[in-house]
């Protein structure tokens, strides 16, 4: 039987250190901590899916567009008017899959969990970086905290989610995870960037 | 660049939208079309100056297909709407 071994999409991708300019704070970047993601998809005015679902999360589904919530273990983010992303601690992975799909059996969930890779963005200067590549108006007062938008950055298909002011997690398909440090640590350079091995 | 208002994410670029078709352009009854009929379904297309209707593709955002009413000459968008909503309704 071969050794399959659980392996970051960011392995081997990371000049781990401090990079570029030295101005300000610069920025961290990290691969987001591990979390299972799944995609569910659902009619909102049906209450036969809306219902057992948020029972099963123990958080309301957001209904309205770019909107996030979060009951601090589960995150669930708006991806479209009938497609939910829900982030969920690893430890609970089996079971939340199989609650879930036990809660709503006729819709539409997506364990995507290995097919996504997330990084962590810290800083005051992420909003700039990001704006270089995103069409997204990304200043404090149009997208805040608690907003997400499914996006582009460059040509890369992006999910943005705002975790707090200064904090944002950015996920692609994991075949771009290459490409998503290439780009940040690219635009990153001329305010200054550290690279952490994640917590 | 041009702004585009999704009818459910609200304004954004346009990079991240594709054109999709003519939004008047109807399938013939597949029955009884003939090969002239369907072959003018599938590929002719005005090339309109002016006003006309448009399906677009939210590709990289919520992934949903909407309507557009917008100006070829100016760029100008008049209105945006779901699939669901008629304002197609008596537009030949
Ligand atoms: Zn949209």
């Amino acid at each position: 039987m071969p050794d399959i071994q659980n392996r970051s999409a960011f392995e081997g991708l990371f000049s781990y250190g401090i990079h570029g300019a030295r101005r300000g704070q610069g920025v961290l970047i990290e691969a987001a901590p591990e979390r299972v993601l799944i995609l569910a998809k659902g009619n909102p005015k049906d209450t036969g899916f809306i219902a057992p679902i948020q029972k099963v999360l123990e958080l309301k589904l957001p209904l309205v567009a770019g909107q996030t919530n979060d009951n601090g273990k589960i995150r669930v983010l708006w991806v479209g008017p009938d497609r939910w992303l829900v982030k969920a601690p690893c430890s609970t992975h089996s079971e939340l899959v199989f609650k879930m799909s036990a809660a709503v059996p006729s819709s539409a969930l997506n364990d995507v969990t290995h097919g996504r890779a997330t990084l962590r963005l810290k800083g005051e200067d992420v909003r700039n970086i990001l704006a270089a590549g995103c069409p997204l108006d990304l200043h404090p007062s149009h997208f805040k905290t608690g907003q997400c938008a499914l996006t582009l950055l460059g040509h890369l298909n992006i999910i943005i989610d705002c975790f707090c002011n200064d904090t944002f997690e950015v996920t692609v398909t994991r075949s771009y995870a290459e490409e998503l440090v290439n780009w940040i640590t690219r635009n990153a350079g001329e305010y200054g960037y550290t690279i952490a091995l994640s917590a | 660049m041009m702004l585009i208002t999704c009818p459910w994410c609200g304004r954004r670029a346009q990079t991240e939208f594709s054109y999709i078709d003519d939004a008047t352009a109807r399938r013939p009854n597949m029955d009884s079309v003939n090969e002239a009929e369907h072959f003018k379904f599938v590929y002719e297309r005005d090339s309109r100056r002016g006003v006309q209707y448009e399906l677009w593709h939210h590709h990289a955002g919520c992934g949903k297909f909407f309507k557009i009413h917008r100006d070829t000459i100016t760029h100008e968008i008049h209105a945006t709407s779901k699939l669901s909503n008629g304002f197609l309704e008596g537009v030949k």
